[in-house]
């Protein structure tokens, strides 16, 4: 009686698991990190090494500096856009120390800011941080638990286990394995200098009434700075000045005029924005970039914040040129120094 | 503490553990002080809640034991009745009433500004509110002996495994089980305790907390969703809501019996009724026989005509959905199942079948017929406002445009309905609810297999609290 219950309680284990084995190369691995864009980022600054500049910001960041067309410009021939769509500086501090400091280890770090993200009132990205920090792969940079690093120490064991995550979703592991595919794990296409080039080809449209509603209604339902998000940055020069790195602050280039149309007090807050990020250069004495002449051109943008290919090359080649103006000969700077701890700073 | 918690596992192994060395005095105290940690990991400032509630009864019990004056014996039930129903109406629905009546008040043009209390809700409150009251409504009715041992009582009050969902025990089933000795554990209450624990987490975690993702991305986006994924979605949450609560009662009942007490059977494979009313018998018991023996029997039941009849039903079913929750969507659901039995009661005719009995497959359709209906009802249950139903519910009837066949939703939706009758189907074939203990061994092998993966698949994700804590 008892054998046969376990000899039928082992078929059934030992089906999946050897099920899982076959499956498992088809498929793609365990998710450690928020999402997939960040999982493949913290896989790329794993097997980068050292680099001479990174650029840390949201996506208007990513898509829009490429380190490549900076090397051109400039004696840093090295570069990683470390950049993470649909974040705030909040989030940006806690990877820089995590992963982006202490991994690549930069001279110099270009800190790109856009009215979007210095937002304090912004609901729609305040999610970001919340998603950041319990992530398995950050609690795993300093030994703290999480059910996805016991998922990889029994997954030695056990490909069920291990690629459990995925089976989880059964539709997305059938569309993968026929399509190679599914919406549902969408691929993160990443320069080897970590841009985002997914906003490339993209030709300017002009935005419809319904986009701004939306636009207005989310991200800018209303408007304020110097709270949390710029603290936040304030942090993160402190952060990096304090390893030896140089800081600078790039004003990133937007729509401004068909921005301030859904901002909630039209050009002055775009000019709070501005003053903002003025002060961060006065405070610490650090470089603050503004590409002026390129807001409001839409034929350098895919959409009102985003640089297309065009404007990415020109952003990306004026930036070199003033990275080799401002910092011509190289600097000391202290490397791979994580904190102690991880900050689980929590947004009011 | 969540049943489905490591917490949980450890509370249980050491109560367990130190229960077998105990004397009944003493094993009652450990059940007593493990039942307050267990609440009180929740949240410690309620206890005392459950102290008042313990205190009141068991004395309100005590004087009427003693008292043959039929108006002082009143009078106590009275007492019992306010602290209780006025604890539970001050948490539950002062906010509801207040709010309610300031939206009547300006839809009348009156500006009301009441202050706004931010009450929380204390978990189990209608749970144990309703437990403790059985008990001094059947010593009113000398149904029951006053209890003496304040000790026995307060773990009446506060047993752990079905102190914040139930099963809504009667004191006269329950408490007598406390002041006598338990029996020994044997083979046979082991595997089946265990069992049950087992199948329990296997509905919750497996069917209700793989389901909920999809249930609340659907009902987020109710405006917009087609109407195959919103269909989906319902079918999702009757499984979803099935799952969780019906497994947390198996939990409930098993913990139990591994430490030697018999829990009530809250759920008899409900969604194989062949009417609504076989459903009522077979869902959530506890609380509707409860709600049968203490509000619609004292009504007048059904023994003062037809009309009266449908009266007391409406009444019964409308005040079951508002204990469900202080908002009118449950009223409505409350008030849909009262007419589906209203109306099955003027139509219905006599069968000899019990409800117990096995489904022919000639039940198919009065099943599947039965299940739509109370599907149906679950749409104002799941749905956090009127608007929100009614966005489901134009969805399905105007068959909303689709963008194509939800197979995120379908791929689970399919597998869990399909545990769902298995387990449904065993448990009704042999009559007992550990009924797959009966399956051949290699069979039970397979199932157990198949269970165990299938927990250890959806595990670990971010533990979804039981659904009917919130009640």
């Amino acid at each position: 009686m008892r054998r046969s219950l376990i000899l039928g309680f082992l078929a059934v284990v030992l089906l999946l698991e050897g099920g899982a084995r076959l499956l498992a190369p088809h498929i793609p691995g365990q998710l450690l990190w928020d999402n997939q864009f960040t999982q493949d980022k913290a896989d790329q600054i794993g097997r980068a090494g050292q680099v001479d500049v990174v650029f840390v910001g949201s996506s208007v960041v990513n898509a829009g500096i490429d380190s490549g067309f900076v090397a051109e410009k400039s004696r840093f021939s090295s570069g990683y856009n470390a950049g993470i769509p649909s974040t705030t500086p909040s989030t940006w501090r806690a990877w820089s120390r995590d992963l982006v400091w202490p991994d690549l280890c930069p001279e110099v770090v270009v800190i790109g800011i856009s009215i979007r993200d210095y937002n304090d009132a912004n609901p729609g990205i305040s999610y970001d941080l919340r998603e950041y920090l319990p992530s398995a792969g950050r609690l795993g940079l300093y030994g703290q638990f999480s059910w996805a690093s016991l998922e990889q120490q029994v997954g030695r064991f056990s490909t069920f286990v291990r690629i459990r995550s995925r089976l989880r979703e059964p539709e997305n592991v059938a569309r993968y394995l026929v399509w190679g595919r599914t919406p549902g794990w969408p691929v993160t296409v990443l320069t080897d200098g970590g841009r985002f080039q997914g906003f490339d080809a993209n030709v300017y449209q002009v935005p419809t009434q319904a986009g701004l509603d939306q636009l207005a209604e989310g991200a800018f339902v209303d408007f304020s700075v110097g709270g949390n998000e710029d603290r936040a940055v304030r942090a993160m020069i402190q952060d990096a000045k304090g390893l030896g790195m140089r800081v600078v602050v790039v004003r990133m280039p937007t729509l401004n005029e068909e921005l301030s149309v859904v901002l909630p007090d039209g050009m002055a807050d775009v000019r709070a924005f501005e003053e903002a990020v003025d002060q961060l250069g006065a405070d610490y004495n650090i470089p603050v970039l503004r590409y002026a002449d390129m807001d409001d051109d839409p034929q350098l943008f895919s959409d009102l914040y985003h640089l297309n290919l065009f404007g990415t090359e020109l952003l990306s080649r004026r930036l070199g040129s003033d990275l080799e103006r401002f910092f011509p000969e190289p600097t000391e700077h202290l490397c791979g120094i994580r904190p102690a701890e991880p900050e689980m700073a929590n947004r009011p | 503490m969540a049943f489905n918690s490591v917490q949980y596992a450890v509370l249980l192994a050491v109560v367990f553990g130190l229960y077998r060395l105990l004397r009944r005095r003493e094993q009652n105290l450990v059940l007593l002080v493990a039942s307050y940690v267990f609440y009180g990991f929740w949240d410690w400032r309620f206890l005392s809640l459950l102290w008042v509630s313990t205190l009141v009864d068991f004395s309100v019990g005590k004087r009427m034991g003693s008292s043959k004056d039929p108006g002082a014996r009143k009078r106590l039930l009275q007492v019992s009745m306010a602290v209780n129903l006025g604890i539970l109406g001050f948490f539950k629905y002062f906010g509801f009433f207040a709010d309610s009546a300031r939206e009547l008040l300006e839809t009348l043009g009156i500006q009301a500004d009441f202050a706004t209390l931010h009450i929380v809700l204390p978990v189990g409150i209608s749970f144990y509110t309703f437990q403790t009251m059985s008990y001094t409504i059947d010593v009113y009715r000398r149904e029951l002996e006053p209890s003496d041992d304040l000790l026995s009582f307060a773990v009446f009050v506060a047993f752990f495994p079905q102190l914040v969902a139930g099963p809504i025990e009667r004191a006269k089933r329950l408490l007598p089980q406390f002041l006598a000795d338990r029996p020994k554990l044997t083979g046979v209450d082991l595997a089946s305790g265990l069992l049950l624990i087992f199948i329990g987490l296997f509905k919750k975690v497996v069917i209700a907390d793989a389901l909920a993702p999809f249930v609340q991305e659907t009902f987020d986006a109710a405006g917009t969703a087609g109407w195959m994924q919103l269909l989906v979605a319902v079918y999702a949450f009757s499984l979803q809501i099935y799952g969780d609560f019906s497994g947390y009662s198996s939990i409930a009942r098993g913990s139990a019996r591994l430490l030697g007490f018999d829990l009530m059977v809250n759920f008899n494979q409900p969604y194989l009724s062949r009417n609504i009313t076989q459903f009522w018998r077979t869902w959530h018991i506890s609380l509707s026989t409860w709600l049968r023996d203490y509000l619609y029997i004292p009504l007048g039941g059904s023994r003062q005509g037809a009309v009266a009849t449908q009266r007391n039903v409406m009444v019964t079913m409308l005040l079951g959905g508002l204990w469900h929750g202080a908002a009118w969507t449950f009223v409505v659901w409350g008030g849909l199942h009262g007419l589906y039995l209203v109306v099955h009661r003027r139509f219905r005719h006599g069968s000899d079948r019990s409800e117990s009995d096995p489904p022919r497959w000639s039940d198919v359709p009065a099943v599947l017929v039965t299940f739509h209906l109370v599907a149906l009802s679950w749409v104002f249950f799941r749905a956090d406002s009127f608007a929100q139903a009614w966005d489901v519910l134009t969805g399905l009837a105007t068959a909303r445009h689709a963008d194509g066949i939800p197979y995120g939703g379908l791929a689970l939706v399919v597998p869990a309905g399909l545990a769902v009758i298995f387990i449904d189907l065993v448990q009704r074939r042999t009559r007992r609810h550990e009924g797959l203990l009966q399956l051949p061994a290699f069979a039970q092998g397979l199932v157990y297999g198949a269970f165990f993966m299938a927990i250890v698949l959806f595990s670990g994700q971010e533990v979804v609290p039981f659904l009917y804590f919130q009640f």
